[in-house]
């Protein structure tokens, strides 16, 4: 994560939506991975692609939890990923402040 | 509710009245918390045994409002001091410890609140309880608005 600077890994819109979502539950909450792909509209496939480079950087976290024949997969915003996103707010305010 | 004097018992059209309010409210609020709070999983929701207690003393309030009824306690306190007042306490405080239990101090401090302006209100007029109840109620949820704002714009 850069200093300063708009953070590419979250400035990408469709991982923004996805560490935008995730910060409004409170923290140490989790979403189900199925929540989150009908909230976003997005496929299965282009969906955890996005959450693995999320994953490999620490912002977020994905459990796979099994009831019976029932597989839950699900996805929370690590504290560095909600840190993370505080840094990218406000460096879009400081960019974005003198218009 | 028309014909309804507000200190005195309520009319024959005024109890249906609140009653299917209270049920349409219930059912809607549940219904909408349901939706947005579904795929949720995590510490911050409710556990079973959390919500049957708190769905029991919701449900004793407005037994013991019936007990008074029935026992012929005055209208002052029936329908003013009691209704105005304990539901506040009732739904504050174990609302507080539910959260103090989650670290979620501000909901608890909420809460807290919450079940402070039902105690300041006793110490009003029946009339005075339902104002006491009314702005502090619509105090604490202001301050809350202001907090979450402020935090937001951080």
């Amino acid at each position: 994560m850069p200093d300063d600077g708009l953070d590419p890994l979250i400035h990408v819109p469709t991982r923004l939506k996805i560490v935008a979502t995730l910060a409004a539950l409170p923290e140490g909450d989790a979403l189900s991975f199925t929540r989150l792909q009908d909230m976003l509209g997005l496929t299965p496939g282009n969906l955890i692609i996005q959450l693995r480079k999320l994953e490999e950087a620490d912002y977020i976290s994905s459990e796979k939890t099994r009831n019976g024949s029932v597989s839950l997969t699900t996805v929370v915003l690590t504290t560095r990923g909600r840190t993370a996103l505080d840094s990218y707010r406000q460096a879009l305010r400081d960019l974005l402040g003198g218009l | 509710m028309l014909g309804q004097h507000p200190y005195a018992h309520p009319t024959v059209v005024a109890v249906p009245g609140a009653i299917a309010f209270g049920i349409v409210n219930t059912v809607a609020t549940f219904a909408v918390a349901k939706r947005a709070t579904a795929g949720v999983t995590g510490r911050t929701r409710l556990r079973a045994s959390e919500i049957v207690i708190s769905v029991a003393l919701w449900i004793g309030v407005f037994a013991v409002m019936g007990v008074l009824i029935a026992t012929g306690v005055s209208d002052s306190l029936t329908y003013g001091l009691y209704p105005a007042c304990v539901p506040l306490i009732a739904a504050g405080l174990p609302w507080a410890a539910i959260m103090a239990g989650r670290a979620d101090w501000r909901r608890c401090a909420q809460a807290l609140a919450i079940a402070v302006v039902g105690i300041a209100g006793l110490f009003a007029v029946p009339a005075g309880a339902w104002l006491v109840a009314g702005v502090g109620i619509c105090l604490v949820l202001l301050g809350t608005a202001a907090i979450v704002a402020r935090r937001q714009r951080a």
